[in-house]
Formats: structure tokens, C-alpha cells, sequence
């Protein structure tokens, strides 16, 4: 595929593509597609009938299962819907294959279980609880309210002490971290306190913390500290983001990170030798190791996940490889995800094949080597309940490479409407959140959502996306705002447009979070691109949003980790220089260039870009003229949470594209959401105010 | 009698006028701080004690006058009779009342009337001859307090109480109990105006009418000074007192534990398994109570004095709606302009220039709750002002009533009908424009009435709640009842019991006035309840007579009643007095016991006169 891009790549320069695109439609000249994942994908869209639209209440209905946890002895299947406020803990049974209903509560977070089988552990607003699975307790037990004063927080389950778990907390005053492990009767035992989070820590079979993983600035470190005194065994800086995993009874150490790697691999270190031994990493080059998953006996890793261009779950002995291999035959998906348990019997195969609306879960039993559907029976039982969304009408996802106007290979995800004329269809681009994240293989519902109104869907993996190795972070070379980043976000859309993808005079620009503030930087260094941007809690200067992220950490440490970090990554805020180079390059310094409409959405409860910030640039671009339409919703954080929220969020996206770039639109609008609208667009208007008051 | 009348009134009418501008200025101040016609209660305790005190003031100050000796005897020497004197004295006092009570409430209400689009109804109207009656009374006990020979004159102030304190089923009722108080006031006082000021009143229904009262009174002082000295003091200074020493066992005693604590202790003598288990649940969970207390009943046309409620506001186009008992619908104005919103019926909303329907009309006067509430017997309506909506949020099963007010706590909304209580989730219920279904459905434990409180403690899964109440076993009955209800199952009771002793003070403490004067109790009760048309507050005579009073009680009771009979025998026959008086003050203190023995003390000379 690399080289394939090369020949499309060396095509587009060729063609005079290096240099900006001339705007209209007319004079677009266009590449034949040689790409042929692209070509594939293409073909698909168009020979599939157009879609219905995805209406909105679908999108809301998505994922009814939350949570599903196989028990560590494989013998319990624990899984949590949510509908409409509502959690239901369920259990299925593995040997008898019935399912039965545990808990219904409004106030489930999470759902664990404990290294026995024998409880699940539940996290809840108040604390945790537990439900002694094994004596069929009638009712979950509270065991435990954490102690907000002191920053109390689960952390894990605890691995080599039946039915314990960890919980930390920081002192207010001193900001002293303090590991514990708790039983669930209760019983508090102190593992470690410093002046240090940990990251991450290993213990013994004895349930004694043996590693500590430590951030210090620039290094971290990973101290023993199962003498009388911590002593350092290896440190690791920013870039190679070392990560422990296991150890072995000898104390040889197994990590991930990109030590000596651009990609992130599996490593073990040897103690005697004090080397690093690579022992896997992407046999294609182009992706980091995201999850290891090791025998709870020895602590030795057998399975490892990839988020490729879609998900690769990958055996690291030649039994696992040899079950995966088989997983993969029967279950046709380019998105399976594997929870085992720790006995080595059974496994929890999950299918999150994207061209599907709903995940199907499988049960294989490494002895029989069968595949079952533990849950067929349920959504036989709540059909009412899955998502209305017709597989057959979801549009054709692909991840393509494509080569940056500075010569980087870039990754990107392109999500193309059925039955459509491509080359006149309006395109959105959507580049994600961060900017240290990345668009993943797995079903997108905001794509889907677009391309049933008749969009292409871009989402750009661009230079500081993670996951694609170190250099792809490194790349972006501290260059946000009008600079590499944003380029790239513009390369991948001129390499679509060049090869017939996408109408150059129908173009928009939508994100949330790092995305929103691409949308803004679009709409104002390239402001007759994009006809129209959509951004979600967008941080209109980069600077203040890591202040005001930094700020809600009470340690210094953790402020000065993250100041440390973002020096390296984004900006040093203690530079006035540095922090002026940024502030010239934001979307806020060029806010007087933009000419199309911007619809804004902020939570007054984000902690991480602060409300008056957004509230101070919507009234900036109000002041120039420009168009804008600003919807504030009350208590939301960072993103919508409330169902009437999440709906208003899809509405004002969906509104706006049509609006401006002409594709489909869900007319019917309940008064519930017109009324949420009228309330709480305070700038501008989102289609609402004709039936409004 | 009209010279008479014209000099009193020329005396003292400088008085009532100073009294009228001093009242408008107050409520001019007032209504600088808030809406006139939106019910404060301090508003209204000030306006009650400056008239109270003031007609009272009046009364005994204007009879001082007269009844001076030179005065008097010029003033009984006049060729009119002693009657025509009277009621010349006492309808300019009436008169100067007129002007210094309730005139400025009839200029106010008739000029927010006239000028405003402020909500005026008849009921507003009403304070007026509301007002005068409540000085009337108070000025009438105040000229008794001169005119009679007996000492305890003001005790009279029992009947003031029962003016005031009952909330009336009607305002018929509420006047013609005025009327009666009034009658008998005016019958005493004119009884006690007679040339020898110190002679006391023998006939004996004059007597009566002012014996029991007075003995009303008396039994209230008795409790307090009585259960002060001769218990609580005692009690208090040996360190025993119930409140200092919580009784383990009493319903009180749950006051003294952590609210965490107490479904532990409530549930240790119970054979659950797993009563340990949800004591510590309980230890842990969010503490949250809700009052499941009959709600007040709003009877239409009420005094607005008596209202618990003003207002919904919308605050975004600045309107109020103010329900209008007159027309039975939510009357909106403009809070910025005083100009007519519109009308809100319980069919939805009406335009400013709509005139209501019959259709439109609540049938009974709605509680309004939460800026957006609107609560009827049946239905929870919600209001959407933005887009002028009306909507049903929740509504009873048929042949069931809400009897407690919506209560929005801080995980949950909940209320309770006749028959169960009803848990929503907070943020479900608050959604807006969405019909709420209630998480727990809960069936009483005990009749609706009986029960105070509900303690709740938020579990993971659902509650557990604590029903508790005095009487929730029976009359002087605490009990409890403890109920797991989580989402998905039934309730289950997992313990009701009564509280294993009775109250944390003995039964004669506890029935102190019952005990004291068992017909004095029931005849204040019966009327209290007779005025308000049910025996929430009050007791009737049969639910008193149908009560299972502790066994120490009655024969307390029985010897005091013996007892007080014996000596005002004797005591009469020691003074002398005739056989019918003798015989008279005899049944008195037999039929209203302790109480009589004081109160022939304030209506006799302790001497006799010709020993």
C-alpha cells in the first residue's frame, strides 16, 4: 500500500498538486485513482444504493451493551447495558449458558472483576460495591465511599491478592500520592507514599510492590522497590513512552514503549544484563504495540493488540497464534478484539466489524477451539434495544496513506456515501481531538452519520497522532495553529479532491476539542477552502487550554509533568517568546480572516478548555462581523453527556453542513430539541428559531 | 348613647388615624422589599401582634379612663341607661378600630385593584372584616380585663387563639366563629359593666361563658408551668432528663444516633440474615428524609394571609402567574410593565385577552412548586413557559390523591399519594417536557396521617427508607417501618414495629392536658377541628374518645376530677356562698377538674366578706 501512494503520490506532484489548489470547481483538474484501497472503496460506495439517513435517535440508541467482562476463570460472562439513565448488570453463565439480571441502578461507572471470580466490583458515584457472584448475594454491597477530600480514586483490581483491589489518593495540603490496597471487607493496607504519582507498578505473588513507574519531568523512572530503599532500575525519556507490564519471578522486567523503536514494542529487560531485548513489534513497520496481555502465573505476555489500520490482535506463542489464526477464519471482521481470561480457558472475542451497527461478543473455548454467541439469547429477548442502524445501509470505511506536501507519509480514514457521485458530493473533514490521540479502524458513528446525509468523511491521522510510531509525534514538530499540523489536515483533503474525491466548492471542516481548533484554524487560514467549520469545545489558543488543563491538577508535580510534556510537544509556558510564537500561529491571531459561518459548541463545565476562553473568542469573531453561532451547554464537560445534549450536538452539525454544504438533513425536530435549542443557542441561529418563540 | 358615642370617638380618633398613616407607611416600606399581595409570614406575625396588642392596649385603656372613680360615677350618673352607656363606649371603640385596623388594607387592596394588573380577589378583600374581627376580639378582652372583677380576665385571650389558629374550611366558617367569639365577648363584657366594677359575675351562664376560656387558658399555663417545675426542671437538674439521656427504646432516641447508625440499631432485634449487611449499606449511603405529612389542605378563597405560595416565574420574559382564586386559573403579568401575560388553565395557556372557560378552570386551588411545577389532587402538571406549554409530568392511578407536596430532594422528586409514595430519579423527573415514570413505587406501611417522616439512604441499587411517625402505631403509638426498595423489585418490609416504649416522657407528662382537664381538652380540640373540617391538626371528639390512652392516665385524671369537685365544695361552703353557686362551682370543677379550682379563684373572693 506504502509504495502504491508513492507511484499516486509522484502522480499529484506531477500534476502541479505540490502547490495549493486552485478553489473552484471548474478549474479542478483530478488524478485518475490509482490508489486501490481507494479505488476499492470508491467502487463499493458507488455501486451500493444511496442510503437512508441515520436519524438521530439512532445514534443515541447505539451501544446498548456498555461493558462486557469475562471472568478471570472464564466461567462468568458480566455484562452492563445502559438505557436511558438506567445500567443493568447481567450475568451470564458460561456452563449453564443462562443469563440472569444482578443490579439495575443509575449510578454504575464501571464494572470489575475481582482475580477470584468470585466478586464484581462496581465503581459508583459514591465509591464501590461489590456483588459476591459466588454465594448469589441478593444485593450489590457498598464497601467503600471514596474520600473526595483526599483525592481517593480506584486504580485496579488487584492482581496477585484474591478479591483485593488498588485505591490512591492525594493529600490536599501536601499532595503526598499514597497507594493502598483494599480488601473488600475493607481492610486498608498502604503500599507506597511519596511525593511521586505512580504511573504504573507491578507487585510480586505476594501482592509486595516490587516496580514502581515514576514521572519525573522529562525521565521516568522505574524503581524496585522491594529492598529497604527504591532503587533505580532503568529510566525512559518523553519520546519513548515506556510502559510496564509484567515481570518474571526473577525479576526481569516486560514493557512496551519506543525504546531503540520508532514503533512501540513489546521489550523485556533483563535484570543481570541490564539490556533491552525487542520481543515483538509491527511486522509492517507502521504501528505501535497498544495492549499486552500476560499469563497471570509467570507473567509472561502471549497476546498482543495492534491498532492498525483497523484492529490485529496478534499470538506472541505459536499456540495463541495458532487459536487467533483460527478466531480470524470463522469470524470474518477487520476489527476483533480478544479479552482471555487468566485461566487459559476460555476467551471473550469481541467482532467490531465498523460496516456493522452493533458489536456481536463470541465466547471461544481454547479447548474445544468453538466459537459461541453467549449473547444471542439476550438480543433475542431485547431486539427493542439494538440500534435500528441497517448494516446494509452503513457506508464504506477505509484507511488510506497518503503522502504530505513535505514528503511524510500520512494516514487517514475516508468514509464514503453510498450511491453517491463522488466528485460533486460535499466532504467534511473531521480531524480528531488531542492532537495526542488518533482516528482509530473501528465503527464511527460520527462518520456514519455524514455519509448517510450524502458526505465523504475525512478523518485525518496527522502528525502528532499517536500510535503510528514515535516520529509521527515528533514530526509535528511543535508546529499547531497555521503550521505542519494543519497542513497535513489540508494535504490529505487535497489528495482526496485531486483524484476525484469530494467537491472542492462544497468543503467543511467539523472536530471536537484539538479538532474544534483545527476547524477554527481552517476557517481562518484557508478561509475560502472550508465553507463552513463546526468546532466542539475548540480551544481557540492552545496556550490557555493546557493552563487551564494543568491548572485542575492540585500537585505541582503533575502541573510541572504536564508543563514538561507540553515544552517538548506544543509550547513552553513558561517562554514568553515561545508562547507568542504559538499565540501568532493560533486561529484566535487570524480570527479577522475568516469569511464563512462558524457554529460553536462549549460545555460551561469543561475542564480542560475553559468556557470563558471560547465564550471571549465567539464574542471576538461577533465583534469582526463574522458569522457565528454559539450553542453553551449548561453542566456538559468536555463533551455532551445528556441524551437531549448529545442530540442538539448531531442537529447543530447536521444543520450547519446542510446549510452550506448542501447534504442531507433530518428534518423532524422534536420540541424537546427545538426547546433545548431555543435555550441555549445564546449567538447566532441553528435553524431553530423560526418554530422557536 | 350616640353623645356618648361621638365623644369616645372624637377622644381617640387623632389615635386611629395616626394608627392608619403609620400602617400605610409600613406598607409602603413593605412594598418596596417585595410583592403586597405574595404571603410573608413575618409580614403577617408583625401586622397580627401590632393589632393584637394594640386593640387589647386600646380596650383596657379606653375602660382605665372610664372606670376612674370620678368618671365613672359621672359617667353611670348620665340619664341613659347603663346599656345605651355601654354600647355608646364600646361602638366608638369599635369605631376608631374601623380606621386603624383594616382601613389600610382596604385602601391598598381596592388601589392595587383599580390601578395594577396585580391578582386581586375577593379573598384578598376579606382581610378587611378579617382584620376587624381579630381587634374586635383583642379589644374586647382588653375592656373585660378592666371592667371585670375577676383577675383572670385575659384569659379570655383562649378565644382569641381559636380565631387565629385553626386554618377554617371556609370563610363562612372562619366568620361565623368570629361572630360567636365576638357574641360571647360582648355578652360578658356587657355583663361586667355594671356600677359595682368590683362585684364579680354569679349568673351562671354569664360565668360560664367566661369560666371556660379562662380555663383554656389556664390548662396551657398549667402545662408549662406545671411539666416545667414539677418534671422538667427536677428532671434537668439530676441529669435524667430524656433529653440530655436519650431512652433507648423511645422514638426520639433515633435523634440521637448518626443518621447512618440507625437502620443498624432499628433492624438488631429482627431475624434477617442479612441485617448487618444492610446496616453498614445504610452507614454509607447518601442521608437524604422527606416529609410524608398530610399537606396543608388550600381551600379557595382563602385568606391570602394563609397561603403557603405565591408564584411560578419565568424569568426569562419576566413574567409572574399568580393563581387567581376567583377566576381558578394562573393569571401572568408582566413583571417589568405590570401588563396582563396571559392565562394558564389546566388546559394550557390562554392569551392576555382570553376570558377562561369553565374547561380551563383547575377545580381545586394547585400547589406550585420549583419555578415550573403545578400540583393538583391527581395530575403534576409541568409548565414549558418558552413555549407556552403545558404538559403532565406525572399523574395518580384512579381512585387515588397526592396527599404530601412534590418534594425535590437531591438525588430524587418524590411524593405521596393515599396509598404508596412515589421515588423519581432527580434528573429524569427534572428533564423537561418528558413524562416521568417513577423508579420506586412504594406501598404505606401505615395510614396516610399517621406517618411524619421517611428517612432515605441511597444505595446503589435503590433505598432504603425508615418510615417513622407518633403516632404510626396507633394514638401515642411511635413506630417505624424499614422498607428496601430497589429498581426492578417489589419493596420489601424487612421490619415495622412500634417503638418499644411509648414516648421518652411518662404517659402523664405526655397527656399532660388530657390528664389535667379531659373536657377542656375535648372541647378545645372538637372546635379546633369543627373549624378546619378535618382532624389533621386537630383532634374530634370521636377519634379522642376512640383513643387508647396509657392506663396511668385515667385514674390521674378521674381523682383530679373528684378531687377538684371536693374542694371547690368545700371551698364555696368555707366562703359561704349560695347553694346554686356552690352547686354550680361543684359540677364545674367536677366536669373540668384542676383548672376550675384556679379559675374559681380568679372569679371569686378568696374571703368571705363576712367572716
Amino acid at each position: 500500500m506504502k509504495n502504491t501512494n508513492k507511484i499516486i503520490w509522484s502522480a499529484v506532484m506531477l500534476a502541479g498538486l505540490g502547490t495549493p489548489l486552485p478553489a473552484s470547481a471548474e478549474n479542478q483538474s483530478t488524478t485518475p485513482l490509482k490508489n486501490t484501497v481507494l479505488t476499492s472503496a470508491v467502487q463499493q460506495a458507488q455501486t451500493r444504493p444511496k442510503s437512508n439517513i441515520i436519524t438521530r435517535q439512532m445514534m443515541l440508541k447505539r451501544q446498548y451493551i456498555r461493558e462486557t467482562h469475562l471472568s478471570p476463570d472464564g466461567s462468568k460472562l458480566a455484562f452492563r447495558t445502559l438505557d436511558k439513565g438506567l445500567s443493568q448488570l447481567y450475568l451470564y453463565d458460561t456452563v449453564n449458558q443462562q443469563t440472569k439480571l444482578l443490579v439495575t441502578s443509575r449510578d454504575m461507572k464501571a464494572v470489575h472483576w475481582t482475580t477470584d471470580s468470585q466478586f464484581l466490583l462496581i465503581e459508583n458515584s459514591n465509591g464501590l460495591a461489590t456483588l459476591n457472584i459466588q454465594e448469589d448475594q441478593p444485593f450489590p454491597n457498598q464497601i467503600l465511599n471514596l474520600d473526595k477530600d483526599q483525592n481517593e480514586k480506584f486504580v485496579a483490581i488487584a492482581p496477585n491478592k484474591p478479591h483485593h483491589f488498588f485505591l490512591r489518593s492525594i493529600a490536599p495540603k501536601s499532595f503526598d500520592y499514597t497507594l493502598y490496597r483494599i480488601s473488600i471487607d475493607g481492610t486498608r493496607e498502604q503500599l507506597y507514599q511519596g511525593k511521586h504519582a505512580l504511573n504504573n507498578f507491578l507487585t510480586t505473588s505476594t501482592g509486595a510492590l516490587k516496580y514502581t513507574q515514576i514521572r519525573d519531568g522529562k525521565i521516568t523512572r522505574i524503581e524496585d522497590v522491594s529492598g529497604a530503599e527504591p532503587s533505580v532500575v532503568f529510566t525512559c525519556t518523553l519520546e519513548e513512552l515506556c510502559q510496564l507490564v509484567s515481570h518474571m519471578e526473577n525479576g526481569d522486567i516486560f514493557l512496551t514503549g519506543h525504546k531503540n523503536n520508532n514503533y512501540a514494542a513489546l521489550q523485556k529487560f533483563t535484570r543481570a544484563d541490564g539490556r533491552f531485548k525487542t520481543l515483538h513489534k509491527d511486522p509492517a513497520q507502521k504501528f505501535d504495540i497498544s495492549w499486552v496481555y500476560v499469563n497471570a502465573k509467570d507473567g509472561t505476555p502471549y497476546l498482543a493488540k495492534y491498532e492498525t489500520d483497523t484492529v490485529d490482535m496478534v499470538g506472541l506463542t505459536d499456540e495463541i497464534r495458532q487459536h487467533v489464526r483460527r478466531i480470524k477464519g470463522q469470524i470474518q471482521s477487520p476489527v476483533i478484539t480478544i479479552q482471555p481470561d487468566t485461566h487459559g480457558k476460555k476467551w471473550l472475542v469481541n467482532d467490531g466489524n465498523p460496516v456493522k451497527g452493533q458489536q456481536t461478543q463470541y465466547l471461544y473455548d481454547l479447548k474445544d477451539k468453538t466459537l459461541t454467541r453467549p449473547l444471542a439469547k439476550f438480543w433475542q429477548d431485547h431486539a427493542d434495544k439494538r440500534t435500528e442502524i441497517d448494516p446494509g445501509q452503513l457506508s464504506v470505511r477505509t484507511a488510506f496513506w497518503y503522502k504530505a506536501t513535505d514528503g511524510f507519509d500520512l494516514q487517514g480514514y475516508l468514509t464514503l456515501p453510498n450511491g453517491t457521485e463522488l466528485k460533486t458530493a460535499p466532504m467534511v473533514v473531521v480531524p480528531h481531538g488531542g492532537p495526542w490521540n488518533r482516528t482509530t479502524g473501528r465503527f464511527s458513528a460520527t462518520a456514519q452519520f455524514l455519509a448517510s446525509r450524502g458526505y465523504i468523511v475525512f478523518e485525518p491521522n496527522f502528525r502528532s497522532s499517536v500510535g503510528l510510531g514515535a516520529d509521527y509525534i515528533k514530526a509535528a514538530n511543535r508546529d499547531f495553529g497555521k503550521g505542519r499540523v494543519q497542513q497535513d489536515i489540508l494535504d490529505g483533503a487535497d489528495y482526496l479532491l485531486a483524484h476525484g474525491i469530494g467537491d472542492r466548492s462544497r468543503m467543511a471542516i467539523a472536530g471536537h476539542s484539538f479538532g474544534g481548533f483545527s476547524a477554527l484554524g481552517a476557517l481562518a487560514f484557508t478561509p475560502d477552502l472550508f465553507k463552513v467549520g463546526i468546532a466542539g469545545a475548540p480551544p481557540a489558543s492552545l496556550t490557555k487550554a493546557i493552563t487551564f488543563t494543568a491548572k485542575a491538577e492540585q500537585s505541582p508535580q503533575a502541573r510541572h509533568n504536564i508543563f514538561t510534556l507540553m515544552k517538548e510537544r506544543a509550547v513552553d509556558v513558561y517562554d514568553p517568546k515561545d508562547i507568542k510564537r504559538l499565540a501568532d500561529q493560533s486561529p484566535d491571531a487570524h480570527a479577522a480572516n475568516i469569511k464563512h459561518p462558524l457554529y460553536i459548541w462549549a460545555g460551561e463545565k469543561d475542564p480542560k478548555v475553559n468556557i470563558l476562553d471560547v465564550r471571549e473568542y465567539v464574542l471576538k469573531l461577533e465583534a469582526l462581523g463574522k458569522k457565528v453561532a454559539f450553542m453553551s451547554a449548561p453542566s456538559a464537560p468536555h463533551s455532551p453527556k445528556k441524551t437531549i445534549a448529545k442530540e442538539a450536538y448531531f442537529y447543530m452539525m447536521e444543520h450547519a453542513l446542510h446549510a452550506h454544504i448542501g447534504g442531507g438533513i433530518e428534518a423532524d425536530m422534536s420540541s424537546r430539541l427545538r426547546r433545548y435549542l431555543n435555550k441555549h443557542v445564546v449567538m447566532g441561529d441553528m435553524g431553530q428559531s423560526n418554530t422557536g418563540r | 348613647m350616640y353623645e356618648i358615642l361621638k365623644a369616645e370617638f372624637k377622644r381617640y380618633r387623632k389615635w386611629g388615624f395616626l394608627a392608619l398613616v403609620l400602617q400605610l407607611l409600613a406598607w409602603a416600606v413593605t412594598a418596596t422589599l417585595m410583592p403586597l399581595l405574595q404571603p410573608y409570614n413575618l409580614t403577617f406575625a408583625i401586622l397580627h401582634l401590632v393589632i393584637v396588642s394594640g386593640s387589647f392596649g386600646f380596650g383596657a385603656l379606653q375602660m382605665r379612663a372610664v372606670s376612674r372613680k370620678n368618671h365613672w360615677t359621672w359617667l353611670l350618673q348620665r340619664p341613659v341607661s347603663s346599656h345605651n352607656i355601654f354600647h355608646g363606649l364600646i361602638l366608638a371603640g369599635a369605631g376608631v378600630l374601623a380606621i386603624a385596623a383594616p382601613l389600610a388594607w382596604l385602601l391598598i387592596a381596592s388601589g392595587m385593584d383599580m390601578f395594577t394588573a396585580e391578582v386581586v380577589d375577593a379573598r384578598h378583600y376579606m382581610l378587611v372584616p378579617y382584620l376587624m374581627v381579630v381587634a374586635l376580639i383583642s379589644y374586647l378582652i382588653g375592656t373585660l380585663t378592666i371592667l371585670s372583677a375577676s383577675r383572670g380576665a385575659a384569659g379570655m385571650a383562649s378565644l382569641l387563639i381559636i380565631f387565629l389558629m385553626p386554618k377554617a374550611s371556609s370563610l363562612l366558617v372562619l366568620f361565623l366563629a368570629g361572630m360567636i367569639i365576638l357574641a360571647a365577648l360582648y355578652f360578658v363584657n356587657r355583663k361586667a359593666f355594671k356600677p359595682d366594677l368590683k362585684q364579680h359575675v354569679t349568673e351562671p351562664v354569664a360565668a360560664s361563658v367566661m369560666a371556660v376560656p379562662m380555663m383554656a387558658t389556664i390548662v396551657f399555663l398549667m402545662i408549662v408551668v406545671g411539666t416545667t417545675s414539677l418534671y422538667h426542671l427536677p428532671k434537668f437538674v439530676m441529669g435524667t432528663h430524656p433529653d440530655a439521656r436519650p431512652i433507648d427504646g423511645t422514638h426520639s432516641y433515633i435523634w440521637s444516633l448518626e443518621r447512618g447508625d440507625v437502620i443498624t440499631h432499628m433492624l438488631k432485634n429482627t431475624n434477617l440474615p442479612n441485617k448487618g449487611q444492610l446496616g453498614r449499606q445504610a452507614a454509607l449511603a447518601d442521608f437524604d428524609s422527606f416529609d410524608i405529612r398530610l399537606a396543608e389542605t388550600i381551600i379557595p378563597g382563602q385568606l391570602h394571609i394563609e397561603d403557603q405560595q405565591y408564584a411560578l416565574v419565568d424569568p426569562i420574559a419576566k413574567t409572574k402567574w399568580v393563581f387567581s382564586h376567583d377566576q381558578m386559573v394562573l393569571v401572568g403579568t408582566h413583571t417589568l410593565t405590570g401588563k396582563r401575560a396571559g392565562y394558564l388553565g389546566k388546559k394550557g395557556f390562554l392569551a392576555a385577552d382570553a376570558d377562561p372557560a369553565p374547561a380551563d378552570q383547575f377545580k381545586a386551588v394547585p400547589l406550585l412548586h420549583g419555578m415550573r411545577f403545578i400540583q393538583t389532587d391527581a395530575v403534576i402538571y409541568e409548565v414549558n413557559f418558552e413555549d407556552q406549554l403545558l404538559s403532565v409530568k406525572h399523574q395518580v392511578e384512579a381512585g387515588d390523591s397526592y396527599k404530601t407536596n412534590l418534594q425535590i430532594n437531591d438525588h430524587y422528586v418524590t411524593i405521596a399519594t393515599a396509598q404508596k409514595s412515589y421515588l423519581f430519579d432527580k434528573r429524569r423527573f427534572m428533564e423537561e417536557g418528558e413524562e416521568a415514570s417513577a423508579d420506586h413505587v412504594i406501598a404505606h406501611p401505615a395510614p396516610m396521617g399517621s406517618m411524619d417522616q421517611v428517612w432515605s439512604y441511597r444505595l446503589l441499587d435503590g433505598y432504603i427508607l425508615f418510615y417513622h411517625g407518633r403516632n404510626m402505631g396507633g394514638f401515642d403509638k411511635p413506630a417505624f417501618a424499614v422498607i428496601h426498595t430497589r429498581l426492578g423489585h417489589k419493596p420489601t418490609v424487612l421490619s415495622q414495629q412500634n417503638f418499644a416504649i411509648r414516648g421518652k416522657h411518662p404517659a402523664v407528662i405526655r397527656h399532660f392536658a388530657f390528664m389535667t382537664s379531659p373536657t377542656i381538652y375535648v372541647l378545645f380540640q372538637s372546635t379546633m377541628s369543627s373549624i378546619e373540617g378535618h382532624t389533621i391538626n386537630f383532634h374530634s371528639l370521636s377519634s379522642i374518645v376512640n383513643r387508647d390512652v396509657p392506663g396511668s392516665v385515667i385514674p390521674v385524671m378521674i381523682s383530679l376530677m373528684m378531687m377538684s369537685g371536693v374542694v371547690l365544695l368545700l371551698w364555696s361552703r368555707r366562703l359561704k356562698l349560695p347553694k346554686a353557686q356552690t352547686l354550680y362551682w361543684t359540677v364545674i370543677g367536677l366536669i373540668f377538674s384542676a383548672p376550675a379550682i384556679i379559675c374559681f379563684m380568679l372569679m371569686n373572693r378568696w374571703k368571705n366578706p363576712n367572716a
